[in-house]
């Protein structure tokens, strides 16, 4: 009977307190997304911090921590954070295309594209990994407004659709588990600050909700 | 038989035009026609033929026949009249000019001589005809006639004079034809060289009807002084058998019967038909007939139909055109025919396209026009004649068939509604200097905001261009003869909209007026923009460049949004300008609230529309509008202030305490703080820990973990203070001391980093065991192939190298044996490697 009851004590305290804390850690994250999408980059980074105190290695604030640092142009910094990320959570498709997106930014081409390789794989498809980032499969953007976004929406487009054609050989599948199974410290390179405008740019990048 | 083209809707025409010509001409004498009848054909059918008239006979039967023929033919015949000995001859040529007009000349022999008395009748005939309408048809022929009397080849008398012809032909339905002919109409007299003037043809009349069953042959029925009653029966292509009839009205003599058949060999023709008078001797005409076509038509105008013109489209006209021409092509074969285009009055040059046409079909296509940029400067509305012609290789020479019709072109401004909500995308003019002077200045002030309070940059432009109107005093003004409510229900009511540059001169505009500027101001700052149609208005939706996965991200309710093509859009009442931007938002929400609620609304993509309606600038002097800066910053920032707290509001309804719960632990800075050291920003992860330190001020890991930091940034004095603090908190990790001894060694202390060194190791229970807690591989053959530099490789090595050598001191001093067998290295202990390159093979705590 004793045993009985602390069963139903710990059950009553998990179907009260942990969906709420799971509902505050979703409402936090899509807050968090929410300001950081509307350009509000300092308060989406201390919720985003805020969650990893209540989760440490939460995936959707790493991820969203580095998309925050991308849109700083702190690109190498993204990259860690992305990394990070998906040692928390390795099958989601959105952080893969981010690093994707980073390594693309910092030149990384063969790197770059073994992960839009696994993202579009991950993801099911090109359309769902345009999805996942936000951009639309056949809408021509605006030139005008293209320009100004720090990543070029149609360079993605370019190595999704790229990735869905060409599969990586086993060597340079090899040689990549060996570069991120090794501890390389990731390189020192940063594209600068490119976004002009945070608002634009967010919307080519994968928030984890 | 080829005929006008006809219908039921022209009987009445036909028969109008017909009676009009009779009763217009001169009465008939009521005397017998004194003309012999000429050709086999014809005659074989008893003299029925007047509404046929499709050979080279036609110019003596009806010469408006003429214009049917379609091809050139040269026809001779010859007959012995009665057997008398009076020879009859004709040779007759028919030459079509185009398929509506033709021309033709025939000479007429008649004589008789003994060797006594002899007489000669010589008519030569030049006629035209044309199509008056492609179901009616007139013709003309006048002629010159002489005529000589001889005995024992002297000659006793002669004369000349001259006649007229003319005839119509109409075909009320198809295969039933109608015909007039008035010979001689002003009876045709021959006067002697003594002045004696004698008539030689009175003037008849004719009325003449035929119908044609294909395939089978024709019925033909004439009346004049007499009556005349034929059949045409066609058993092959090649074989024509006839039969005719016919007989004075007062019945004086019995009906003269005729018969005859025609052979066709390729382009020859043979006729033979005999003629049965009831007193005299029967007589036998013969004609051969050769049918050519230097360049026949091959091609036929059928229809052109055009649309009333607009010339603020008239970009649109040149793709996808204002009208299509039904051509056919009369070959079997398919026909490359350049179509030619052309608008006198709005056009510099004739637009052509080249267009094969499928054979023996009716092609239909569209009248596409480049009309001239011009046309915008057209004052008011006026009729406009367009040409078509059809231009493609005859047999010999480069035919062309031609077409003309009429048609309206509306001055600038105007539109039809019923042609769709779409076309008002030709007034949206981003690039029009008015446009652009506002629109950039806006657009910059709104950039110059800080922070971007309004959480999106195309939010900011839509605010900023909103509050500019605002600012400047644009009024929504309906239109008072033409409200939009009421025209734009009407079907092929002509409304009028401004262009952008017009409103903004005038500072008012109706709602389509307000919509096109706001679109053109937006769409010059890189903002699309789409129409929304709802019964009696037009609004704007403007893009916030946002995918519908983020809808949130613009931090308003969900009502004051529209999703449209995975995109999230916000909606703009272009009416309520005057109220500024927050009010015009909430007024296209509502008025998208209504609209959805009754299902009737539809939304148009401006940019989408324009590659079909692409816009154009009308030329002239523009009034630039400029705005005060400093009262149109302060009204802004008003508005983001009323924005921002419209979406503060909205994250506290949604999120709740969430958006007060920031506070960060320690443990979740050291995270941050790790990552951003990866990453390379040194002074960020510094910050992170030092925000730890002030957080949990007693933990060894944060001290260890600054201490790294500020080693890798060359601070070794603090980072070793850091590492002491650490190891003074009684945390028993080898690791720390591991750290102190290869900075002081980085540092040039190889005697003291080999002390503290020889500790860790031991420590940390040996070689291998310390090399793992730094990250390296115990031995160098374990390195990674190909991913290191030459350099890495060599600074791991010393590090290796200096951790065994220390592992041996601190076993010499503590009288342990060696951790590895590996003899001792002899390399310096002197790295000569800057700390920070060191820095990634230093201890951190996770």
């Amino acid at each position: 009977m004793r045993h009985n009851g602390m069963f139903w004590a710990v059950a009553a305290l998990f179907v009260c307190v942990g969906p709420a804390s799971v509902w505050a850690a979703d409402a936090r994250a899509d807050y968090g997304v929410s300001l950081a999408m509307s350009g509000e980059e300092a308060r989406a980074e201390s919720l985003f911090v805020t969650m990893l105190s209540h989760t440490r290695g939460d995936a959707r604030a790493l991820n969203n921590l580095g998309n925050i640092r991308l849109l700083r142009g702190e690109t190498s910094v993204a990259l860690a954070f992305y990394d990070r990320a998906l040692r928390g959570d390795s099958l989601d498709a959105g952080i893969h295309l981010n690093r994707a997106t980073a390594l693309m930014l910092i030149g990384d081409k063969e790197r770059s594209a073994m992960a839009f390789f696994r993202g579009v794989q991950l993801a099911g498809g090109v359309e769902q990994a345009q999805a996942l980032l936000g951009i639309l499969p056949e809408k021509q953007p605006d030139e005008r407004a293209a320009k100004k976004t720090a990543i070029d929406p149609e360079q993605v487009r370019a190595m999704l659709k790229q990735a869905a054609s060409a599969v990586p050989t086993a060597k340079a599948q090899a040689v990549a588990a060996a570069k991120t199974g090794g501890k390389t410290p990731s390189a020192w390179r940063s594209a600068g600050p490119r976004a002009s405008d945070g608002s634009e740019t967010s919307g080519l990048l994968y928030w984890k909700r | 038989m080829s005929g006008p083209c006809g219908g039921p809707p022209r009987l009445a025409a036909s028969l109008a035009a017909l009676l009009t010509a009779l009763a217009m001409a001169p009465p008939a004498h009521g005397t017998p026609s004194s003309q012999v009848p000429v050709g086999a054909r014809a005659i074989g059918m008893g003299g029925a033929f007047s509404a046929i008239a499709d050979d080279a006979s036609a110019l003596f039967w009806n010469p408006a026949g003429l214009v049917g023929v379609g091809h050139q033919e040269f026809t001779i015949s010859h007959a012995d009249l009665f057997g008398t000995g009076n020879r009859d001859d004709l040779a007759s040529f028919v030459l079509p000019l185009s398929p509506g007009l033709a021309v033709a000349t025939d000479w007429y022999h008649s004589g008789f001589d003994d060797n006594e008395l002899g007489f000669s009748e010589n008519r030569l005939t030049c006629g035209a005809a044309l199509k008056v309408r492609p179901w009616l048809w007139a013709g003309a022929g006048a002629k010159l006639l002489t005529r000589g009397t001889s005995l024992d080849g002297q000659s006793i008398v002669s004369g000349r004079g001259l006649g007229l012809d003319a005839g119509l032909i109409a075909s009320p339905v198809d295969r039933w034809r109608l015909g007039l002919i008035a010979q001689d109409l002003t009876g045709t007299n021959v006067r002697s060289s003594q002045g004696q003037v004698e008539n030689a043809y009175a003037r008849n009349l004719r009325f003449a009807t035929a119908y044609t069953q294909p395939r089978v042959g024709t019925a033909a029925f004439d009346v004049d002084d007499r009556w005349h009653l034929g059949v045409e029966v066609a058993p092959y292509p090649s074989l024509a058998i006839r039969l005719g009839a016919e007989q004075d009205w007062d019945r004086i003599e019995d009906v003269t019967w005729s018969m005859g058949f025609g052979v066709k060999v390729g382009p020859a023709h043979v006729d033979w038909a005999r003629s049965m008078p009831p007193t005299l001797e029967a007589t036998d005409h013969f004609a051969l007939s050769l049918e050519f076509n230097f360049n026949p038509a091959q091609v036929r105008i059928e229809k052109l139909q055009t649309n009333e013109l607009y010339t603020s489209l008239y970009k649109s006209y040149a793709r996808d055109g204002f009208g299509t021409v039904q051509l056919r092509n009369l070959q079997d074969r398919p026909l490359t025919t350049k179509v030619s285009v052309f608008i006198p009055e709005l056009m510099r040059a004739p637009s052509e396209q080249e267009v094969t046409l499928r054979p023996g079909a009716v092609n239909e296509l569209p009248l596409t026009a480049v009309l001239d940029e011009a046309v915008l400067g057209q004052r008011g509305d006026r009729p406009v004649q367009v040409q078509v012609s059809a231009s493609y290789q005859s047999k010999r020479l480069v035919r062309r068939e031609k077409g003309t019709t009429r048609t309206y072109a509306y001055g600038p401004g105007a539109i039809n509604w019923s042609e769709g909500m779409a076309q008002a995308a030709a007034f949206v003019t981003p690039r029009d200097p008015a446009v652009d002077a506002l629109a950039r200045q806006a657009g910059r002030l709104a950039l110059g905001l800080e922070n971007n309070p309004f959480g999106n940059r195309n939010v900011a432009f839509a605010a900023a261009i909103t509050d500019a109107l605002a600012e400047l005093g644009v009024a929504y003004v309906p239109d008072p003869t033409n409200p939009f409510a009421t025209i734009s229900a009407t079907p092929h009511a002509v409304d009028t909209i401004h262009y952008p540059f017009q409103t903004l001169d005038r500072l008012s505009g109706d709602c389509d007026d307000t919509t096109v500027l706001m679109a053109a101001l937006l769409g010059n700052l890189g903002v699309n923009t789409r129409f929304v149609d709802v019964p009696g208005h037009i609004f704007l939706l403007v893009d916030t460049g946002l995918h519908e996965h983020n809808r949130s991200a613009l931090g308003v309710d969900s009502t004051l949004m529209v999703i449209a093509e995975k995109q999230v859009w916000i909606p703009l009442e272009t009416t309520s300008l005057a109220q500024g931007f927050a009010r015009a938002w909430r007024d296209g929400a509502d008025e998208i609230a209504t609209a959805t609620a009754s299902d009737t609304v539809r939304t148009f993509d401006v940019t989408q529309a324009q590659e079909r309606y692409e816009p154009a600038t009308p030329l002239g002097e523009r009034r630039v509008r400029v705005l005060d800066e400093t009262h149109f910053d302060a009204r802004l920032r008003a508005e983001a202030k009323a924005i921002s707290s419209l979406r503060e509001e909205f994250f506290a309804a949604r999120f709740g305490a969430g958006t007060r719960e920031l506070e960060a632990t320690a443990e979740a800075l050291e995270e941050v703080a790790r990552i951003e050291f990866e990453g390379g920003n040194l002074e960020g992860a510094r910050s992170r820990l030092e925000g730890a330190l002030a957080k949990a001020p007693h933990s060894a890991s944060v001290h260890n973990n600054l201490g790294v930091v500020l080693a890798a940034m060359d601070s070794l004095d603090t980072a070793d203070e850091h590492w002491r603090a650490a190891l003074a908190l009684g945390r028993p990790d080898p690791g720390i001391a591991l750290n102190r001894g290869i900075a002081r060694w980085a540092h040039g202390d190889s005697v003291g980093a080999v002390a503290l060194l020889g500790d860790a190791i031991a420590e940390s229970g040996g070689h291998a065991a310390a090399c793992k807690l730094i990250g390296l591989s115990p031995e160098d053959s374990q390195d990674p192939a190909g991913d290191l530099s030459s350099e890495e490789l060599t600074l791991r090595s010393r590090i290796r190298n200096l951790l065994r050598q220390s592992a041996v001191t601190g076993h010499a001093g503590r009288g342990k044996a060696p951790a590895s067998s590996r003899p001792l290295s002899s390399e310096p202990a002197f790295p000569n490697v800057p700390v920070h390159e060191l820095s990634k093979y230093l201890y951190w705590i996770e």
